[in-house]
């Protein structure tokens, strides 16, 4: 009898000193789920930190909208800010970038040594331009470059499943050149493809990481991935990239600086919707050093919620923005949210949760 | 023995089943497990016909024979739709139904090898291991096969396919309308045949084994070889059986999802009926899986609609299996 009491009382004591211990030593357990593009960013900030202990599985930004909205999850991860069909209050935050690799492989010639605008990029894609000593692609390289490009044919890798890289690379084709990319954007590029196809010899790879080292292992190739998987965990490249023309007429390398460059343009009233977060991305807006084929990604998070789940992804995403992006995003490939739009995506953030 | 004491009295006997616990408790987990196997399946199909319910109305019969999978804005004609959706699901069904038929067709003749050498003719301890072996393979996940496949596999059977379209492109199968020889309906099979390969195996083994011994026997007194004895005696014994090992395999072939996504290039508007060496394929699990991720409301349940359809075709394919195993267990007692 006394050791059954004994016992009791050391649970007993256990219980309120965890009790008393106050938030400031509570873990608190978060589950989130959505794009797989911020899934390297979102769980390397959940292991850099040890406030929240956070669980991310990356489904896709659909399945992250649609988790998000059957309250499954704490907070959801999405490409796209579309409506979601929900009894919660919620809304889109802004929380980290990328830009969108253009990768190739053709011996002799180095990383970001070739150079492509918007208009060769779609006549590639749709299968218009089919050899890589094309005139279109010759007249946009320096003489060293223009004599190595190869008789060959292109091949192109792109992403079979759906995915917000595609659908933002479609938006931005559609954009620059609708009278080639005569589609609307699509997650899915075979689908959204003018062509009704992807071009002849084109490889379907079912992951990013396939694509990056499809391209990386087959000569000719072309692929596009987000600049987060093409680099390795130091942050060095896997695979060669491609400049891409902006529309203030320089050829930019895809990196973590030019993306932020464009990404933060986006605060006016006419890019930036503060009633639900969405961002607007105008892929033409000339910006002086800016990669303009870029996307971000949102968090998807209630709106004045009153639980300490609430509280807790209010830190989170706070974290995500002033601290995580900063310190680790761009070793990782990503670009934080910087200028106007961080200061907008915090305002959004400080009102996930609510005291009274 | 007792018996002959009991049947000293003129009265019939009857015959009184005193249930113990513990049969009673056996005959309850039996029962319902039985049921809820059944309530699971109805479960399914209920679930997946109410989601899929808003595109089936909205798109009929034409959702099944409808030739473009294009989600557009993802809003209906009636909500105002701009660059209005429609879902097809033919080249998607059809291309399932290709690539199984493929899978079983490379698959039944590496089943039926495997099967006889580890009856017949392979040293009972080494014929054991081999047969561990191959089932081992039934065990590795579909990820490995399709990582497999994409990037070892498909380097070959681009050779291979090329190899077959360069000598045999006047046969309408080998034909090619379409460059491209990596990610075919033919690469697929391939794939889910060394997939669905342990499975006919297994069942064409135990259908084997069970071959009566007095007609072996018989025909090797009757001076049959080795060879004449299989052609003539355990092959038409077995045919059924193996038929129904097929099936099951091509139930299988037919719901594999990431192995098949892997390895096949998907088109979205175009049925390729018969060209099975292109680079131009339809598979209804993978079409889940390439869009899921990213889908609004309405292509989710036309996703759940595509789910519905391979569902029931499973399931035929399925009953049709246990019709011809069971009928073959008939046919030898």
């Amino acid at each position: 009898m006394p050791k059954r009491l004994l016992t009791a009382l050391a649970v007993a004591a256990l219980a309120l000193t965890t009790f008393f211990a106050g938030p400031a030593f509570a873990v608190t357990s978060l589950k989130g789920t959505g794009s797989s593009f911020a899934y390297k960013f979102i769980t390397e900030c959940s292991t850099k930190q040890s406030e929240y202990n956070v669980t991310y599985i990356s489904q896709g930004s659909g399945t992250g909208r649609t988790a998000f909205g059957a309250s499954t999850v704490d907070f959801g991860a999405s490409d796209a800010a579309s409506s979601i069909t929900t009894g919660r209050t919620y809304r889109y935050i802004p929380v980290v970038g990328g830009p969108i690799a253009i990768m190739y492989n053709i011996p002799g010639i180095a990383n970001t040594k070739l150079q492509l605008d918007a208009s060769t990029l779609a006549k590639i894609l749709s299968g218009k331009i089919t050899k890589w000593n094309d005139a279109a692609i010759k007249k946009l390289q320096i003489a060293a470059i223009k004599a190595k490009l190869p008789n060959k044919s292109i091949r192109v890798v792109y992403r079979s499943a759906s995915s917000g890289t595609s659908e933002n690379l479609t938006d931005y084709l559609r954009q620059n050149v609708p009278s080639i990319w005569t589609k609307a954007k699509n997650g899915t590029i075979a689908s959204g493809n003018p062509a009704g196809r992807m071009p002849a010899g084109a490889i379907g790879a079912a992951t990013s990481q396939a694509l990056v080292t499809s391209v990386k292992n087959t000569n000719y190739t072309l692929g596009y991935a987000d600049l987060s998987d093409s680099v390795d965990s130091s942050g060095k490249a896997k695979v060669t990239v491609a400049k891409l023309k902006n529309a203030n007429g320089e050829y930019i390398a895809p990196s973590s600086a030019a993306a932020g460059k464009f990404l933060q343009e986006f605060y006016g009233r006419a890019n930036f919707n503060s009633a639900t977060g969405a961002v607007t991305l105008d892929f033409t807006k000339v910006i002086a050093g800016a990669y303009q084929a870029s996307l971000l990604t949102y968090a998807i998070a209630d709106r004045n919620a009153t639980s300490a789940k609430a509280e807790a992804v209010e830190g989170f995403v706070k974290y995500l923005l002033n601290t995580c992006g900063p310190d680790h995003g761009r070793d990782l490939g990503y670009a934080p949210i910087g200028g106007q739009l961080k200061v907008k995506a915090l305002e959004l953030a400080d009102a996930i949760h609510t005291t009274n | 023995m007792s018996t002959e004491l009991e049947t000293e009295k003129i009265t019939p006997r009857v015959i009184h089943v005193i249930r113990q616990n513990s049969d009673k408790v056996f005959r309850g987990i039996l029962i319902a497990g039985g049921l809820a196997a059944f309530v699971l399946l109805s479960g399914i199909f209920g679930f997946l016909a109410t989601s899929a319910g808003p595109v089936l109305r909205a798109f009929g019969l034409s959702f099944f024979t409808g030739k473009t999978w294009y989600a557009g804005d993802g809003l209906l004609p009636s909500e105002g739709s701009i660059d209005p959706p429609t879902f097809g699901l033919a080249p998607m069904l059809w291309g399932s139904l290709l690539i199984a038929v493929i899978a079983v067709a490379i698959a039944i003749p590496m089943a039926i090898g495997i099967a006889l050498a580890a009856t017949y003719f392979l040293p009972k301890k080494i014929a054991f291991a081999f047969t561990v072996f191959v089932d081992l393979v039934a065990a590795i996940p579909s990820i490995v096969f399709g990582l497999w496949g994409f990037f070892v596999l498909m380097q070959h059977g681009a050779l291979w396919a090329k190899w077959l379209n360069t000598h045999l492109g006047f046969i309408p199968f080998f034909k090619v309308e379409f460059e491209g020889f990596e990610q075919s309906p033919f690469m697929a099979g391939l794939v889910l045949a060394i997939m669905i390969t342990p499975i006919i195996a297994a069942v064409s083994r135990e259908i084997f084994a069970s071959v009566p011994a007095e007609l072996i026997n018989g025909a090797q007194a009757l001076g049959a070889s080795r060879w004449t004895m299989i052609r003539n005696v355990v092959i038409p014994f077995s045919k059924s059986g193996i038929t129904g090992g097929a099936m099951l395999g091509l139930g299988r072939a037919l719901g594999e999802t990431i192995a098949v996504f892997f390895v096949l290039q998907l088109f979205f508007d175009e049925i390729n009926w018969i060209r099975i060496l292109e680079s131009t394929g339809g598979s209804v699990a993978s079409l889940i899986v390439s869009r899921f991720g990213e889908a609004q409301p309405l292509e989710i349940s036309a996703l759940f609609g595509a789910g519905l359809a391979l569902f029931l075709v499973t399931l035929a394919v399925n009953a049709v299996a246990t019709a011809i195993v069971s009928s073959t267990n008939r046919a030898k007692k």
